[in-house]
């Protein structure tokens, strides 16, 4: 699917749109995905076309079952496609063998989940430069780096603690941080709300959203809370794994 | 990777009772291993430097038949054909409070050019005083020191049941201090040891340094009196040392049996902290840990752990030798021959081999583990169900390779390869294979459990059996490790109890005699005669219906040295043996008349003897050949031997002596009267002699029997013990990784009590299939140990004996030794408290 061309499955905010010149981060083209369970097959995603630009925070909603996580799996790069395309910044994901992929996932990716999964055995400031040990960044330009962060998330003196001592809402927020610490072009959010309580969750939302922009990245964001839709510049509706026109 | 590597181990730290039961897995088996093979090299070195000793740099050796050699043969050898480079050698063994001391009888003179071991031994003056002195002798300062006698001092000491006194003259100088070669070996002039021995005259050997010269060797065979034989002292030390090769072997394969448990209980462990941290492991892919950099670090874990339990085995294992060393020692002086052995070898080479088969277990071991977490998906990775969906769907390929397993295990023990080795493998595969197919077995009787319980609408018996089954990923595998360990426990405690049945049998066929006199034996394979002209004194004493007579020696044969007995028994019509594949009353009839031999199965076994083969028995009156009649089943050891009948015995050797009489009582009559009786004439002509009765000699038989399975006893509660370990950490694992399940059920009404009840149901249901599964396994084992291992290792063949009890015993120590194991998780079961571990991340 073209920029050219509005998709009647998405629905837009009015805050910035890509100008139709800005080439895609990433393009998703007939993308099928189905696995077999007890000798059925089961479809999870039928013939999905996206296009996302870079900087664009897309909010992904539907309801359970209809396709969401997959989705966002598949463009993370931790699952391929049955059949269909996905290009992000010209390489084609499906093409690529596992090894290629965790490679590219490490430096062109970030996750955050809604149950945080911070590493248990590693203390904060461990678990944000993970990340960057991975990309081969020395340990003192690393924990330079990881230390920014967590200042800006008013997290700093928790450097040594473990994330079970550490509240829902903190751990989201170190979670944030060791999403983007390395730089990824991709920030990719599985209801990063969900486990949170309301006002804990604005103050993630408000984190994740300033961070986002303030180092021009691209988010893309699984929610089912009307809020969290008002933020994004774009809604994409899946139903039964399907881009719905009709929402 | 520092933080990678962190984010790993920190979780062994975080749970070091694993951590504590990986190391000691692997610590059991390499001690296992590492022990046998220290006591075994030491029991080997003794036995080298003990030969060394006795041989000193002679090439080749004479030795005679049960005569032995004269003095005049020695002296034609070394004035007449000029073989300077001999000398000649007597010895026995004597008995000194209870130690057996090997006397050695040598000659100065001859062994001076030799510049022989004793000879530098006896130095200084102090060696002329064996020559200028009655009754002197030297003794290494280590033996002198045990026996409590200094130089200057007298030994009173026993021979061939006679006693007498020596005087000990000075120690002997070895080439270190203390010389191990040296111990437990008294020196004698050889005339003072001649006349000690009752042997004036006679020599047991005439020691040569040849020099490779194949015509002066040809010369020499042609110059030897019949009887004697011209062999190498390296040939000698070799077929010496063979003796017990089968029964190391067999030590050996069941300390690797300890190994191969131990090796699943680091499997178990390592299985167990991947499915803990798969979670971890799955978020480390996710954030783009690859796939190789995943396997590194857990195998390296691994590494950590075989070093760690490596390390402490072989303090263990050093330790455990030396007990060892003392119970390897007295079975090889029970059925071998004599050996002291004062000196424990810490032999670098087998230390470094237990390590690095501790590292080589623990990461072989964890190679599955590692293979599952990094090439599982990073999402499936994170699915406890995706998880048992694979397990279930690896299941039939688990069990192809388990039957796969089998019939190679099968093949290889009904097979007629040769070497023991093969048949050892089979037992190994018999035993994996079986394991592999265990997780399947696991679902079918679980479901057969189910079924049975709701039957009795027993709900919480349910739930437990289908949770079971529905970890088949980590229960299949705990099963299946005390599974093995329980079914080599029966296997061994079968074949144990059918040797035991066989020896019983055997004893009622051999024993007819009611009472045996003998000379006091110091040594295995070697009997004195006893003093001429005993039997017919004997034989008047009131109550003596008839008696019999043995003649046990060493003779020279096509075959190599053979052990011979002679026998004349006075009832024909009860067979002294039961023989293979024969009408052995036919045989015990014909038996006085015939010009043949018979031959023990293990001897049989050895050289691939058949009824109908010959054989070539080098007697006084040359090489005589003669056919083998019969194949007689016997335990004595398994070397063998050759039994002929006395007459001919004493045609072909001009040898009347006997070394046991055995009388056999008028029906009715009072056995320790005759024994009085024969005391009393034995105390009147001054002979010492050991007189048992039936009864006795029968229970020390069944003494040195135990004795010799003591050690495999040991081994076998090993094995079960490092099963028992192995099933405490999968227990404890579980109770960990279903804390949130236990919580709900908690949350949803299940009272401590029942929570705690239902871990227990869990592992007593563990226990139970693990127990069930391993009749069956146990059996093969059983039938492979004495069908194939036995009868290849020491040509035994045994009755199979299988009795209801021990397997039933064996399935209760299964349930007992799991719910024992379950007893601290299923406390900790019962502290969950369900709010907090209901609560998310």
């Amino acid at each position: 699917m073209s920029t050219s061309q509005p998709n009647p499955a998405e629905t837009t905010n009015s805050s910035a749109r890509a100008t139709p010149t800005t080439v895609p981060l990433l393009r998703l083209e007939g993308v099928n995905f189905g696995y077999r369970e007890a000798g059925e097959w089961r479809e999870i995603l039928r013939g999905v076309d996206l296009v996302v630009d870079p900087g664009e925070q897309l909010a992904l909603v539907g309801l359970s079952g209809s396709g969401k996580s997959t989705l966002l799996h598949l463009i993370g790069g931790l699952d391929v496609p049955s059949s269909g395309h996905i290009t992000f910044d010209g390489i084609d994901l499906a093409g690529l063998g596992e090894p290629a992929r965790s490679l590219w996932r490490r430096s062109h990716v970030g996750f955050i989940f809604q149950f945080f999964n911070l590493i248990p055995t590693l203390n904060v400031l461990e678990n944000v430069l993970l990340p960057l040990e991975l990309n081969g960044i020395s340990e003192k330009k690393g924990r330079e780096m990881a230390l920014d962060l967590l200042a800006e998330v008013g997290l700093a003196d928790r450097a040594r603690s473990y994330p079970d001592r550490l509240s829902g809402g903190q751990q989201q927020c170190v979670a944030i941080v060791r999403a983007l610490v390395h730089q990824p072009q991709l920030v990719l959010a599985d209801e990063p709300t969900g486990n949170l309580d309301f006002a804990t969750g604005e103050k993630v939302l408000d984190l994740l959203d300033r961070l986002v922009r303030a180092l021009g990245k691209t988010l893309i964001l699984i929610t089912h809370s009307d809020k969290v839709v008002r933020r994004a510049d774009r809604i994409i509706w899946l139903v039964d794994g399907r881009l719905d026109a009709a929402f | 990777m520092a933080i990678l590597g962190r984010a790993n181990r920190r979780h062994f730290l975080r749970h070091p009772l694993q951590l504590l039961l990986a190391i000691v897995g692997v610590a059991l088996g390499v001690a296992m291993l590492v022990s046998i093979d220290l006591a075994a090299g030491s029991t080997h070195r003794a036995f080298s430097l003990s030969m060394e000793a006795l041989t000193g740099r002679y090439t080749h050796h004479i030795t005679g038949g049960p005569a032995g050699l004269t003095e005049s043969f020695f002296t034609r050898l070394r004035v007449e054909e000029g073989l300077r480079e001999s000398a000649p050698a007597i010895e026995g063994y004597v008995s000194i409070d209870g130690n057996t001391i090997r006397l050695a009888g040598f000659d100065p003179f001859s062994e001076r050019n030799l510049r022989s071991r004793f000879v530098n031994a006896a130095r200084g003056g102090d060696a002329v005083r064996l020559l200028t002195e009655p009754d002197a002798v030297m003794l290494s300062a280590l033996t002198a020191k045990r026996l409590g006698v200094l130089p200057g001092g007298t030994l009173q000491l026993t021979v061939n049941g006679l006693p007498h006194q020596l005087k000990v003259v000075a120690y002997v100088e070895g080439n270190e201090i203390p010389d191990p070669g040296l111990e437990g070996l008294m020196l004698a002039d050889i005339a003072t040891a001649q006349e000690l021995l009752g042997r004036l005259g006679v020599l047991d050997r005439i020691d040569l340094i040849l020099d490779d010269d194949a015509k002066l060797e040809r010369h020499i065979r042609g110059l030897l009196p019949p009887g004697a034989e011209l062999e190498s002292a390296a040939g000698r030390t070799s077929a010496t040392q063979n003796m017990t090769a089968a029964f190391e072997l067999n030590l050996r394969a069941m300390s690797l049996i300890a190994l191969l448990v131990g090796a699943f209980l680091i499997y178990n462990t390592m299985a167990f902290s991947v499915l803990q941290r798969r979670e971890l492991l799955g978020m480390l892919r996710i954030i783009g840990v690859t796939r190789g950099q995943l396997m590194w670090e857990i195998l390296l874990e691994a590494a950590v752990i075989g070093l760690l339990g490596g390390g402490l085995g072989l303090a263990l294992g050093i330790l455990a030798a030396q007990g060892l060393l003392h119970m390897v020692t007295r079975t090889i002086n029970d059925i071998y021959f004599v050996l002291t052995v004062t000196e424990f070898i810490l032999d670098p080479v087998i230390l470094m081999r237990g390590l690095v088969l501790g590292i080589a277990a623990s990461v072989l071991a964890a190679l599955g583990p590692a293979l599952e977490a990094a090439w599982s998906s990073p999402l499936a990775s994170r699915s406890r169900s995706g998880l048992e969906n694979k397990a279930r769907r690896g299941l039939p390929w688990l069990a192809a390779g388990g039957i796969l397993a089998l019939a190679i295990a099968i093949s290889l023990l009904l097979s007629d390869v040769p070497g023991l080795v093969y048949s050892i493998a089979g037992v190994f595969l018999l035993l994996l294979g079986y394991g592999l197919l265990t997780p399947l077995l696991l679902i079918g009787f679980a479901a057969a459990m189910v079924g049975l319980a709701r039957l009795f609408n027993a709900w919480l018996v349910r739930l437990a059996v289908r949770d079971v089954a529905a970890s088949v990923s980590r229960a299949g595998l705990a099963i299946a490790a005390l599974t093995i360990a329980v079914a080599v426990s029966i296997g061994v405690g079968t074949m144990i109890e059918s040797f035991r049945g066989t020896i019983t049998e055997w004893l009622d066929q051999i024993l007819q005699a009611d009472i045996y006199i003998s000379t006091p034996t110091t040594a295995a394979r070697y009997s004195p005669p006893l003093p001429e002209g005993l039997q017919e004194r004997i034989a008047h004493i009131a109550g003596v219906d008839k008696t019999g007579t043995g003649r046990r020696t060493l003779v020279s044969t096509s075959l190599g040295e053979s052990e011979l007995l002679a026998l004349e028994t006075p009832y024909i019509g009860h067979p002294g043996f039961r023989f293979k594949h024969a009408d052995g009353k036919a045989l015990w009839l014909a038996f006085p008349e015939m010009e043949a031999v018979f031959a023990s199965e293990p001897y049989a076994q050895r050289h691939g003897l058949k009824v109908g083969d010959r054989l070539t028995l080098a007697t006084d009156s040359g090489p005589i050949e003669l056919p083998v009649a019969g194949i007689f089943f016997d335990y004595r050891s398994d070397q063998g031997l050759i039994v002929m009948h006395k007459l001919l015995y004493e045609r072909l050797w001009k040898d009347r002596s006997v070394t046991s009489v055995g009388l056999y009582l008028q029906p009715g009559f009072d056995l320790e009267k005759v024994r009085t009786e024969v005391g009393r004439i034995l105390a009147v002509e001054h002979q010492p002699l050991i007189v048992r009765s039936n009864r006795e000699i029968r229970a020390g038989s069944l003494e040195t029997f135990e004795r010799t399975f003591a050690i495999t006893q040991v081994l076998r509660l090993l094995a079960v013990g490092v099963a028992f370990v192995g099933i405490f950490g999968a227990l404890m694992a579980f109770q960990y990784e279903r804390r949130r399940e236990f919580a709900v059920l908690r949350a949803t009404g299940l009272t401590p009590l029942q929570a705690g009840r239902l871990m227990l149901m869990q592992t007593g249901f563990m226990g139970l299939t693990a127990g069930l599964l391993s009749i069956p396994l146990g059996l093969a084992v059983a039938v492979a140990l004495v069908r194939v291992i036995n009868l290849r290792s020491f040509g035994w063949t045994m009755d199979l004996v299988i009795s209801f009890p021990p397997l039933l015993a064996a399935l209760g120590l299964s349930i007992i030794a799991a719910l024992l194991a379950g007893l601290y998780p299923a406390y900790l079961v019962m502290r969950v408290e369900p709010s907090a571990s209901l609560r998310g991340e």
